[in-house]
């Protein structure tokens, strides 16, 4: 009897066995049999086990993966505590620059080779150790160095007498140095406060060649993100030691204002530096009520043209008697600006 | 095809003269090594990476054995304003150059011997100390040296170096690969295993090549359109990506002819099969035949 169990046993365990190893090759699929091209990762047209003929770094779908994530999942800070034995960890303050890369090559800039789903951290592909030289992916510290010295190379400016690998890798005991005092001086925080208020160009037109562009306004009222207008900036275009000098021509502006009829010229061109838009000097007072709804309320459409209706919200039988009047129609206020 | 057949039987009279002296036909070849292979290894050096910050050097004087000095002479970046070159106590220096692209940094640039797949040193030094191995090093044997520093004089980039101040068995000093102890061994060379950037990237020569043209194809707006070492002289094992032009980085136009080929032909034609001896007994012989003609006339 005892025998006769054994031998169900080992059968039993024999089973188990086989139709763990079954189920696993039917999970298995041989990648080629999946919805792929076979050309963004293999480089010849027939790949072979031997000869895999793989691209050196494959062109995974490099640009919109990362697109699908916002902000407000970025870590605020990622410490870096790799050589932990050597220096202090290098805290990194990854939303800050997150934020910043929306106006350059967004979050692909760092995340280039992420695909679809999840945001993977550099050391998920960077391994610790090169893997020279069968292949050319960067080591983790050689990824990390070259993402953050690539701007962070204040030492080369002028020959200083030091290099400062001690910026990011605080020396071993003390407090983790705040990378943000590398960068130029005049632009310490970019904050909101500290954008420039206006722009003054010279123009080719005879007549009215001076041209405003009050770029506070813009960036405080019209516009709601930087990126809407920045785009495809590098990191030293505004913190380089020299801000970059920008081309402006029509095409700059078209996107919102009408570069193409004549009688609109005057909205940007005068014989002088024109004063900023004020709603005052149209006979109406931007009161904090009014201030605080978005503009394609009472301008339908965008329609800046159009002089507003203020029987589009107020009832006429009241107003402007009886200020306000009765509501016609709820009006929800515009998002508080982020800061 | 008849050159084939003459060469073919100069080849096996060759060998059967060797054979009956009793002298291996390898022994009789005296051309040294000088092997190109297909799967020759090379170092792509992105200089758009580099940031300068010398560790191959150390590390390149750590694997060689020369002095290194104190590690914090090396943080001072003061004498990057000048131009150095590889000499005896350093096999590879750092050099650094203006910008273009961006005027708050420099373009750093690695200097080291550039391992030519047809070597000028390999081809002008008569004795066969210079060699090209298979892995695609190019280096010196000192037991064969005899200090005639030909070398020297027909390197393109001038980079051997001549332990002038050594009066007993000065030495040849210049970048060898890290052949005896690293990349024959296959492990990587010095400075790239230091290299905290990954600014030089060891691999087959041909992948490098792959490599540099993808790296050129993807970013354009980095790079300047040239991988020098591709045609240089003939090709040869480091390869260098930058951001400018390679003439405003003291990079020498040395065309894509190997230096080796005008020269080494005639050269080795007139050590051939006796040329050099047998034409010069053969106009002393003409001469005396020509005076004995003379004294003949004379004496009718």
């Amino acid at each position: 009897m005892k025998q006769r169990l054994t031998f169900l046993k080992t059968i039993l365990f024999a089973l188990t066995l086989i139709s763990g190893a079954l189920a696993q090759n039917a999970a298995a699929k041989h990648h080629s049999e999946f919805p792929l091209n076979c050309q963004e990762c293999h480089t010849c047209k027939n790949p072979t086990f031997e000869k895999p003929c793989l691209r050196i770094t494959p062109h995974l779908i490099r640009k919109g993966a990362p697109s699908k994530h916002s902000l407000k999942e970025a870590p605020e800070k990622i410490t870096i505590d790799l050589l932990s034995n050597k220096y202090g960890p290098v805290v990194f303050s990854h939303k800050d620059h997150a934020a910043m890369a929306a106006m350059g090559d967004k979050c692909e800039s760092c995340h280039h080779h992420n695909p679809p789903g999840k945001i993977l951290a550099c050391s998920s592909c960077h391994d610790a150790k090169s893997n020279q030289p069968s292949g050319q992916k960067p080591s983790l510290k050689a990824a990390y160095h070259q993402r953050c010295i690539g701007c962070h190379k204040s030492w080369d400016s002028t020959w200083q007498k030091k290099t400062q690998c001690e910026t990011c890798h605080a020396k071993k005991g003390s407090t983790p140095l705040k990378i943000r005092k590398l960068v130029n001086p005049s632009f310490p925080e970019m904050e909101r406060a500290k954008i420039p208020e206006t722009f003054t160009y010279k123009s080719d037109n005879e007549d009215a060649p001076i041209v405003t562009f009050h770029h506070g306004a813009h960036a405080t009222m019209y516009v709601d993100k930087c990126e809407t207008c920045h785009s495809n900036e590098t990191c030293a275009d505004c913190h380089g030691s020299k801000v970059k000098e920008r081309e402006i021509s029509h095409e700059t502006c078209e996107s919102c204002h009408d570069t193409e009829s004549e009688e609109k010229c005057g909205l940007c061109h005068d014989q002088k530096q024109k004063p900023s838009f004020s709603h005052q000097a149209y006979g109406f007072t931007l009161d904090t009520t009014h201030a605080q709804f978005e503009c394609k309320v009472c301008h339908l459409n965008r329609n800046f043209d159009k002089k507003p209706q203020c029987l589009n919200c107020h009832h006429s039988y009241h107003f402007p008697a009886q200020k306000p009047g009765k509501a016609v129609r709820v009006i929800k206020k515009k998002k508080a600006e982020a800061k | 095809m008849n050159t084939q057949s003459r060469r073919e039987f100069l080849k096996t009279a060759g060998l059967l003269g060797a054979g009956i002296a009793g002298i291996k036909p390898k022994e009789a070849a005296a051309s040294p090594v000088n092997i190109v292979s297909d799967d020759r290894m090379g170092v792509l050096v992105d200089s758009t990476v580099c940031i300068g910050c010398r560790q191959c050097e150390i590390a390149c004087k750590e694997e060689h054995g020369l002095p290194v000095g104190s590690l914090d002479d090396y943080m001072d970046r003061t004498l990057l304003a000048e131009m150095r070159r590889p000499d005896t106590t350093a096999l590879t220096v750092i050099n650094e150059y203006p910008n273009p692209k961006n005027p708050d940094q420099h373009t750093d640039l690695k200097v080291q011997c550039m391992h030519c797949d047809h070597p000028a040193c390999v081809s002008a030094c008569i004795v066969g100390a210079f060699s090209k191995q298979e892995n695609g090093a190019v280096i010196w044997d000192e037991s064969r040296c005899i200090g005639c520093r030909y070398c020297m004089v027909a390197c393109p980039f001038q980079v051997p170096a001549f332990e002038f101040d050594k009066a007993l068995e000065p030495k040849i000093m210049k970048c060898d690969l890290c052949y005896d102890n690293r990349t024959s061994k296959g492990k990587l060379p010095a400075c790239v295993e230091a290299c905290p950037q990954n600014a030089l990237i060891f691999g087959k020569r041909y992948e490098l090549l792959q490599l540099a043209h993808q790296k050129i194809q993807d970013r354009p707006q980095s790079y300047f359109d040239h991988i020098y070492g591709e045609h240089e002289v003939g090709g040869t094992s480091w390869l260098y990506l930058s951001n400018q032009d390679f003439a405003s980085l003291d990079f020498p136009d040395v065309g894509t002819e190997p230096m080796p080929g005008a020269t080494e032909p005639l050269q080795h034609a007139l050590f051939k099969f006796f040329i050099p001896p047998v034409a010069l007994y053969g106009l002393l012989g003409g001469i005396m035949w020509l005076g004995k003609g003379n004294k003949a006339e004379e004496e009718e």
